[in-house]
């Protein structure tokens, strides 16, 4: 079975093999070198001042780029898994700034690294104080009294959670990939949550270690993604702005801070192995959250090449709401790929802002 | 009263060897039951709650040797579904190169026909190995390889926290009940700091103009 060579038509030319070694090996040198000499990778450009900030998360404000074309702010809830500057990794193909060329007024919600200390950090904790926090901000800065939540993976879970319980202050609701019916996920990490002791994690290391969320993402695509884009590279190494591409995409896939342990245990247990939130049972705090609540304007976004979060699994939003003006949204990309890529900036973003605008004067 | 009894009983044996010169006499089960008696005497001592001079340190060591022989127990585990895991793994991935040489070109004639069966490698071990995680038997698997870990450090934090006992240090459970003293407590602030603008805002709305 294993026996067999790799036999070479006689007829080609052993120069242009020979060539063909020497240039591989050129490129193997380079690639080692550019990758030891990477050194700080920008990401994050776009301009941007703090404007609050508290233990576990910094609310950005960025700086309009055109005059405004909507009264409603944008605030945008982040996962907690890797960090927010996937929205802006850069300039030609960040969600921040094609949002804003649009006219619209955007405020982030960056989480910062949750410590030991903070292992009874809980949904409950993210929900209603930190995110709510920033609703208030922004709603006193802009002298709203709602504005468009817009959230991505898990941001846009506690997004949701957040529209049940605070309808008031929120206007529009656009979701990206939220993880909502459990039991339709398909994906490798929905199989690994529903069999993970996530208890004996919560009582023996705290927090989600970032290590194991890199074992995780390991097995995601582990030759199509994993292998192949060292070759890709190798191959792309004399294209300068393929390999920027590369190391800013691999900074982010590798920079994720550890899970609060609390909010872990209820993501796993609750959403994963019990899934509760599409059934109207989960718990916050002291309410249960009930999706029927939701009466706003819906927009659901989903990738139907999505591996991390099935486009089956965050459908069921749009049947579990009450809302009237609701829309899902599916395009032929991946999970990243929706929100960074030349795809998201010509096929996503020109029909998301245009859902905004006209719900947000 | 049973102590003195029998300390009654060593006097009156003593008086009646008082004049012997050697114990070759005695009685070999008079000895016996007097080392049985002193041994019982003794353990009866040591196993006074509060005050047993060899209680605390025997408790302390039974719980030491415990702890090492559940962390042994775990460690096995741990060695058992790790191989079972590579077993797996092993398994898969010798069935993806069977399927890949077996999709490779008889022969290269360019270095397109590389790139292409590249690809085609690319996909057999993608297909093989999402097919492996996908599956529950391995899910399974991998969930109990992190509850030994898991576990494995668990002993060993019981086992330093005694010796962070020893140097008057706080053990991490103490620590623990502070973090979520501090995490009720910052609630209860953050509750109480929204309380408190709610009563101004509501204030300054009351004011006459």
């Amino acid at each position: 079975m294993f026996k067999r060579g790799i036999e070479i038509n006689e007829k080609i030319d052993t120069n242009i093999i020979l060539k063909e070694i020497g240039d591989v090996t050129r490129k193997l040198e380079k690639t080692r070198n550019v990758l030891h000499s990477a050194g700080a990778i920008e990401v994050g450009g776009t301009p941007n001042e703090i404007v609050h900030e508290a233990r576990l998360y910094r609310l950005l404000h960025y700086r309009p780029m055109v005059s405004k074309t909507a009264k409603t702010p944008i605030l945008f809830v982040y996962a907690l898994i890797n960090r927010s500057y996937i929205l802006d990794l850069q300039p030609d193909k960040s969600w921040i700034r094609n949002l804003l060329s649009q006219g619209l007024d955007i405020f982030l919600i960056d989480w910062k690294t949750p410590a030991q200390v903070d292992k009874y950090v809980s949904f409950d904790d993210y929900v209603n104080n930190y995110i709510d926090d920033c609703v208030e901000f922004v709603r006193r800065k802009t002298s709203v009294n709602k504005i468009t939540l817009h959230g991505y993976c898990m941001g846009a879970t506690l997004s949701v959670i957040y529209s049940t319980l605070h309808e008031d202050k929120v206007r529009n609701l656009a979701t990206i990939a939220p993880v909502i019916d459990s039991n339709q996920d398909t994906t490798v990490l929905g199989n690994f949550s529903r069999h993970i002791e996530v208890d004996r994690m919560f009582n023996s290391i705290g927090n989600l270690p970032s290590e194991q969320l890199y074992a995780l993402f390991s097995t995601l695509k582990p030759f199509k993604q994993g292998v192949n884009k060292y070759f890709n590279l190798v191959e792309n190494i004399d294209n300068e702005e393929f390999v920027q591409n590369f190391l800013r995409i691999e900074k982010w896939l590798y920079d994720t801070p550890p899970i609060a342990g609390e909010t872990f245990r209820q993501w796993i247990i609750d959403i994963y192995q019990k899934n509760l939130l599409v059934a109207n049972e989960m718990k916050i705090g002291n309410e249960i959250i009930d999706l029927s609540k939701i009466k706003i304007p819906l927009l659901n976004i989903v990738a139907e090449e999505d591996h991390l979060v099935s486009p089956q699994c965050s459908a069921p939003l749009n049947d579990a709401v009450s809302s009237h003006d609701k829309r899902l949204m599916r395009f032929h990309t991946g999970h990243v790929g929706l929100i960074a890529s030349s795809y998201s900036q010509n096929n996503v973003l020109p029909k998301v802002g245009q859902w905004i605008k006209a719900r947000s004067q | 009263m049973v102590i003195e009894d029998e300390v009654n009983d060593n006097r009156s044996n003593n008086n009646t060897n008082r004049n012997t010169k050697s114990l070759d006499n005695v009685d070999p089960s008079f000895m016996q039951d007097q080392i049985a008696k002193v041994f019982n005497i003794w353990s009866d001592i040591s196993r006074l709650p509060t005050v047993g001079p060899s209680f605390a340190y025997s408790q302390y060591s039974r719980s030491d040797l415990k702890e090492f022989v559940e962390f042994g127990k775990t460690f096995l585990e741990l060695q058992i579904h790790l191989n079972e895991h590579w077993v797996q793994i092993n398994n898969t991935y010798v069935q993806a190169l069977a399927r890949a040489l077996e999709k490779a070109p008889k022969q290269y004639n360019s270095k397109q026909d590389f790139e292409n069966y590249r690809k085609i490698a690319i996909d057999v071990f993608e297909d093989a190995f999402t097919g492996l995680f996908d599956s529950k038997e391995y899910a399974i698997l991998y969930g109990l390889v992190l509850s030994n870990q898991y576990d494995l450090l668990t002993h060993l934090q019981k086992l330093t926290e005694k010796n962070f006992k020893v140097l008057n240090l706080p053990t991490r459970s103490e620590m623990d009940d502070l973090s979520k003293d501090i995490h009720d407590l910052k609630k209860t602030v953050h509750d109480l700091t929204r309380k408190m603008e709610a009563l101004k805002i509501n204030e300054s709305e009351n004011i006459p103009t």
